[in-house]
Order: structure tokens, then sequence, then C-alpha cells
């Protein structure tokens, strides 16, 4: 099993690991965070190829 | 102590002239993330080898408050029968899957409660979702994430590759899988 994984490219998976990620990708359920997060996200998508910006409120911080 | 105000940022594409120097990121194994703005990223974006989009403080000079790098990546499975996708009637023989990759994610560690690193993943997807996907075709979104970042990835609905090689990893592989989330 190998995992070889470069910050700038690929991920290439061998073995167990390759045998897990296929079974996770081809069954595993999508996460709700993964599905509202993309909501947002396609949202602020749309506006930066609209304007060229997105404006973002963020929260206050201690 | 009183909280500090919350800034209106504005997130958008690096361009020529904005200054990329200033973050803090307050631990030193961050400091390639550091480096790779200040010193890199506007040459990236020349090159067309990543994007990088920023958040400004547009109330204070446009100073950099935290940025991420997105560019495109695969997914290669080398072993084994390539079922990853199931369908009837498909035919599907390559063992490539495309991705876009979250190359760099950084924020000052000032501003680290103030929901900038959120924003900025939800960015990433919806592009991927909204422009990438329909025009280019891609699966996931991948991301090698640092080890203290694991459980935050994780609240942004990304899912550890569970083996415990990757989870060994000092920077375990992370994805989302674009096709399931509508």
């Amino acid at each position: 099993m190998s995992i070889k994984s470069n910050a700038f490219g690929r991920v290439e998976l061998t073995g167990a690991d390759a045998k897990k990620f296929r079974a996770q990708a081809t069954y595993g359920r999508p996460k709700a965070a993964a599905k509202s997060g993309a909501a947002l996200g396609s949202a602020m998508a749309r506006e930066l190829q609209s304007s060229g910006t997105v404006k973002v409120k963020l929260r206050a911080t201690a | 102590m009183a909280a500090r105000a919350a800034p209106q940022v504005e997130i958008r594409l690096i361009k020529p002239g904005d200054r990329l120097t200033g973050l803090s990121l307050g631990d030193q194994a961050y400091a390639p993330l550091k480096t790779f703005v200040q010193r890199h990223a506007h040459a990236y974006e020349r090159q067309s080898l990543a994007r990088t989009y920023g958040a400004f403080d547009t109330a204070n000079n446009d100073k950099l408050l935290g940025y991420i790098t997105l560019v495109c990546g695969e997914v290669v499975i080398q072993d084994g029968d390539n079922a990853l996708v199931v369908e009837e009637g498909l035919a599907y023989h390559y063992c490539q899957y495309p991705a876009v990759k979250i190359a760099r994610l950084a924020v000052d560690r000032r501003m680290r409660e103030a929901g900038i690193g959120i924003a900025l993943v939800n960015l990433a997807l919806g592009i991927a979702r909204n422009f990438i996907c329909p025009n280019v075709g891609c699966r996931f979104v991948m991301v090698d994430a640092k080890r203290n970042s694991v459980a935050w990835y994780d609240r942004r609905g990304f899912t550890m590759l569970d083996t415990s090689e990757n989870k060994d990893r000092g920077e375990p592989v992370m994805f989302v899988d674009l096709s399931k989330i509508g």
C-alpha cells in the first residue's frame, strides 16, 4: 500500500489505500457540511465571476 | 478582552501589484505557506500554474488576511480493478480521476476565528462545482491536510481516506466527491 501526494499535483494510490478510496468514493455518502459549503461557495463563485470580487462579512474575533 | 471588530474582506484573484506580505501564521511549520504567497504566488499566476485567491482587508490598505491556492490535479489509482465509477453501460477504463487540489490555504493567526478559511474553502468548492465541473469535468476536490487541520476539514465536509497509512501521514489526504453534493 502506498500514498504519494504532492501539494501541487496528483494523488497516487496503490494497494489497500487504492482499494479503500474506491470503496469510499463508490459507496460513501456526502457530508451535509460539504453540500452546504458548496451551496454557499457556489453563490460566492457566481459573485466572483460577475463582479471580480466576493464580499465576506467576518465574525468578530477575541 | 474586547472583541476585535470584524472587518469586511474582499476575496478575489491576486493581481499584479498586490502586496502579499505581512501574513502572520504563528508557527514555523507554516513558514512554507508564507514563503509561497510572498515569493511565488505571483509567478505561478503569471504562468497559469495555479490560481491564488486572497482575502483582503479593504479598510486597511488591502492587507492580506488569508489565501487559498487551487490547481488542477488528479487521483491515480494504480492497482487492481478500476471500479470506482460504477454505472450500467459505462466504460471508463482509466485509472485517473480529475480533481481540483487545494495546494495552499493559510489565514493570518490574528484572524483565525473570523471565518476566512471557511469562506475560502467554500469558494473553492463553489468554483469546482459551478465552473470546473460543468465545463471541464472534475470528480474530486482534494487536499493534503496538515495534521492539526484534519478536524477542521472534516467539519467542512471533507472525508479522510480511511487507511492507517493515510492517518499516519504528516499531511493526510482528504477529499470531497463532487458527484455527490448536487
